[in-house]
C-alpha cells in the first residue's frame, strides 16, 4: 500500500506552495506601489511566476489523476475525510483558476502590455477575450477574491496538518514532508 | 500647473541631427501621403518652400516608465511660406498622420492608436498652423500657432533656426506642450503622470527648397 506521496508530488507541493506565498505577498506589494520602472518590473515578474504556477499546477493535477495518493488514516472520521477532499479540490481549482483569471485580466485590459516570461519568452494573450475595461475589472476582482480564498484555505490547510501531526499523531503531515519518515 | 508652465515657458531651439528617413517609405505610402497632404493649404508667392520629405524628419521626445525616448512622428507633410529676412508675413502649416507614429517599442506602438491615446479612428491627423512668425536668421525664429490633436486645438509655439544656402534651407526647431492638454492618454492608468509624463517635445528638422 502507498504510504507516502511520491517524490514528484512532494516536490510540486512545496514548490507551488512557496510560489503561491511569494505571489500573494508580491501582488500586495506591487499593488500598493506608486508607478515606477520597479513597479512595472514587479508586475512582469508576477505575471511570469503566475504562468509558472499555472503550468506546474496543471502538471500536478495530471500527476494526481494518474498516481494514487496515500489513503487517509482509517481512524479519520467521515466528515474530516470529506473536508480534506473538498479542500484539496478547492486548492486545485484556485491554483489553476487564479493564474487563469490573471491571464484573462491582462488579456482583457484595453492597454496592451506584452507578457514576457522572465523578459524572455513571449506569452500570448488569452484567445477569445474582448478588450474591455469592465471585463478587465471583473477578472481583476475574481483574481483578487480567489487569491484571498487560497490564503484562507492555506491557513486552514496548515492548521489541519498540525492537528494531524500533533493532536491526532498520524502520518497525514509527515507523508508530504521530505525526508520525514512516518512513525512506525 | 505643469501644463500652463509649459505653454508659457520660454522655448529653446535644440538642433536635431539631420533626418535620415528613407525614400522607400514615401513611395510605398504615396497614396496616403496624397491624402494627408490634401489637408494643407495651397500657398503661393516667391517665399514658398517645397519640403524635401526624404531629407526631413519630425521626432518627439517623451518619458514612459522612466525611459526618456525619442520616437518618429512618421508620415507628415508641411507647407511653408517664409521670407527669411522678413518673416512676419510667413505661414507654416503641417499635417501628421498619427497612425504612423513610431514610439520605438512594440507595446507603445500597439497602444498609441487606441481611444485612450490618439484615437486614430476618429482623429487620424494632427495639424499645426502658424501665421505669427517673428525673429531673424541670426537670432532664430518663433512661430506662434495652433496645434490640433484629437479634436483639441491649443496654442503651441515653435522655435526654430534656419540655415539657408541659395535656394536650399534646413530648419531645425522644437515645440513643447503637454499631452494632457490634448487628452492624449486618458483612462485610469494614464490620467496622471504615473506611467507617462505629460511634457512632450517635438523635434523638427526640415529640408526645403524654393
Amino acid at each position: 500500500m502507498v504510504t507516502r506521496y511520491s517524490k514528484v508530488a512532494i516536490t510540486l507541493h512545496w514548490l507551488i506552495a512557496l510560489l503561491i506565498i511569494g505571489q500573494f505577498a508580491g501582488g500586495k506589494i506591487m499593488m500598493a506601489m506608486e508607478g515606477s520602472p520597479l513597479k512595472f518590473e514587479l508586475f512582469q515578474l508576477h505575471k511570469s511566476f503566475g504562468i509558472i504556477i499555472l503550468l506546474l499546477s496543471l502538471l500536478r493535477l495530471m500527476w494526481r489523476l494518474t498516481h494514487k495518493a496515500p489513503p487517509l488514516p482509517e481512524t479519520m472520521p467521515k466528515h474530516e475525510k470529506l473536508a480534506a477532499k473538498i479542500s484539496h479540490i478547492g486548492f486545485y481549482g484556485l491554483m489553476i483558476g487564479i493564474p487563469l483569471a490573471g491571464w484573462a485580466m491582462v488579456s482583457a485590459a484595453p492597454i496592451r502590455i506584452t507578457t514576457k516570461i522572465f523578459k524572455v519568452v513571449k506569452w500570448p494573450d488569452m484567445p477569445f477575450i474582448a478588450r474591455s475595461e469592465n471585463l478587465e475589472k471583473t477578472f481583476s476582482q475574481t483574481h483578487e477574491i480567489m487569491s484571498t480564498l487560497i490564503i484562507v484555505l492555506l491557513l486552514i490547510h496548515i492548521g489541519a496538518a498540525f492537528k494531524h501531526h500533533f493532536k491526532d499523531k498520524d502520518d497525514v503531515m509527515t507523508r508530504m514532508v521530505p525526508r520525514l519518515k512516518p512513525k512506525a | 500647473m505643469i501644463r500652463s508652465m509649459l505653454l508659457t515657458a520660454a522655448l529653446l531651439t535644440t538642433p536635431v541631427l539631420t533626418g535620415c528617413s528613407s525614400g522607400a517609405d514615401n513611395i510605398a505610402s504615396a497614396e496616403t501621403l496624397a491624402a494627408v497632404s490634401s489637408n494643407l493649404p495651397q500657398l503661393s508667392g516667391e517665399h514658398v518652400w517645397v519640403v524635401d520629405r526624404s531629407q526631413s524628419i519630425l521626432q518627439f521626445r517623451a518619458e514612459h516608465n522612466g525611459d526618456k525616448f525619442t520616437g518618429d512622428l512618421g508620415m507628415f507633410d508641411a507647407a511653408v511660406k517664409l521670407d527669411l529676412e522678413n518673416p512676419e508675413g510667413g505661414e507654416i502649416h503641417a499635417v501628421i498622420d498619427l497612425s504612423t507614429i513610431d514610439a520605438k517599442d512594440d507595446d507603445r506602438n500597439a497602444n498609441l492608436p487606441s481611444k485612450a491615446w490618439f484615437d486614430v479612428k476618429s482623429f487620424p491627423l494632427a495639424t499645426y498652423s502658424a501665421r505669427e512668425i517673428t525673429g531673424s536668421r541670426d537670432s532664430g525664429y518663433t512661430a506662434k500657432g495652433l496645434l490640433s490633436i484629437k479634436g483639441v486645438e491649443r496654442p503651441v509655439t515653435l522655435t526654430f533656426s534656419v540655415e539657408a544656402e541659395g535656394d536650399k534651407a534646413v530648419a531645425s526647431g522644437t515645440a513643447r506642450f503637454s499631452r494632457a492638454d490634448f487628452n492624449v492618454g486618458t483612462g485610469s492608468d494614464f490620467e496622471t503622470e504615473e506611467w507617462v509624463k505629460f511634457p512632450i517635445e517635438v523635434l523638427v528638422n526640415i529640408t526645403a527648397t524654393r
